[in-house]
């Protein structure tokens, strides 16, 4: 096959560009309403305020959602600053590895859908935290 | 239970020896959601589960090592597999060889932002030879802006880091599509002047 002229493959080059400048309309297309979804659902706002209070240290989120089945006993502990034991008598997990778990291996183990058991973690993580709520209110008065 | 979510569970259990793993072998060559990881390893050292700057230091000694690993492999034996393929007889690839050594530095630095086009830079600045020191120091500065800005980035998200992981996903495929414009454009700015520099001046040509 006879190599192609100079020209030719610069034409080929710039139709290539122009494909990729379509492909760029496309993202960023996608990138303006996945931006827009965010603001709507009050992420971004929310984040903003997070920013400019700022950099307070963390340490706690009451938002039970968050939970998934991929995570740890012990991240979730840390996430929500329960006491290290709380969970594993809250949810009855027997698993010497225990807080090192996660929740989907418990819930293998223990022969359980993995949701019904993020749905008893979030109970037990509501629960704790409305106690302590309470528990502030009342030292308070 | 999909990879990010095997990989994050990886990650809380065994913490920084998984995030050198994850990034090294997405690096080398795994197709793993690697800037996934990292905004989520940002948001962990927002919540005080990790430590930011060992996570960063981390992040870049392991894609400086996987993308050093690519890049040995094909220096060593990329020859035999391209002959072996007979990729060597295509005047393209010797035209996409010569292309890539001439602009190795701009390709090389500006894929680390790219993901999986950064695997495949590794293997051809390898196989074109691209020199060790070259590519050495704009691997290494790259990659220490690419996973700093990821880890930056999932650390002000915090807790929200997955609501945020596809924006992050498109805006990592808009810098892909501009690194590749950018790239062909010089190319193509470099065969115009081949073309037009005889046609100028016939008499100095040497």
């Amino acid at each position: 096959m006879p190599p192609k002229k100079p020209e030719d493959e610069r034409r080929l080059i710039d139709w290539f560009i122009a494909g990729f400048g379509v492909l760029l309309a496309v993202l960023l297309f996608f990138f303006v309403r996945q931006y827009q979804v965010l603001r709507r659902e009050k992420i971004i706002s929310a984040r903003e305020s997070w920013i400019t209070n700022a950099l307070k240290n963390h340490h706690g989120t009451n938002d039970t959602d968050l939970i998934s089945s991929w995570m740890t006993f012990g991240y979730v502990n840390h996430l929500f600053n329960l006491p290290a034991d709380y969970l594993k008598t809250q949810v009855s997990v027997a698993d010497p590895t225990y807080p090192n778990l996660t929740i989907n291996k418990f819930s293998r183990e223990a022969q359980r859908n993995a949701s019904s058991v993020v749905f008893e973690i979030q109970n037990a993580v509501r629960q704790y935290l409305a106690n302590q709520s309470s528990t502030v209110n009342t030292s308070s008065t | 239970m999909d990879i990010l979510s095997a990989l994050l569970s990886w990650l809380l259990l065994y913490k920084y020896a998984a995030l050198f793993a994850i990034v090294y072998s997405a690096a080398l060559l795994l197709p793993l959601p690697a800037n996934a990881t990292l905004l989520a390893v940002g948001a962990f050292s927002n919540q005080g589960y990790f430590n930011f700057w060992i996570s960063l230091v981390i992040a870049i000694v392991a894609n400086t090592l996987g993308d050093l690993t690519g890049y040995a492999i094909t220096r060593h034996w990329g020859e035999t597999v391209t002959h072996a393929l007979r990729l060597h007889k295509f005047h393209f690839f010797d035209q996409l060889a010569e292309e890539f050594r001439t602009d190795a530095a701009v390709t090389v630095f500006l894929t680390r932002f790219t993901n999986s086009l950064s695997t495949i830079s590794n293997f051809l600045a390898g196989l074109v030879k691209v020199p060790f020191g070259t590519f050495f120091f704009y691997d290494l500065m790259g990659n220490i802006i690419e996973p700093g800005a990821v880890l930056s980035f999932g650390y002000l998200v915090g807790d929200y880091w997955n609501k945020f992981s596809d924006t992050f996903e498109i805006i990592t495929g808009i810098i892909a599509v501009i690194v590749v414009m950018f790239v062909l454009s010089r190319i193509s700015r470099r065969i115009a002047k081949k073309t037009q520099s005889p046609k100028k001046s016939p008499g100095n040509l040497r």
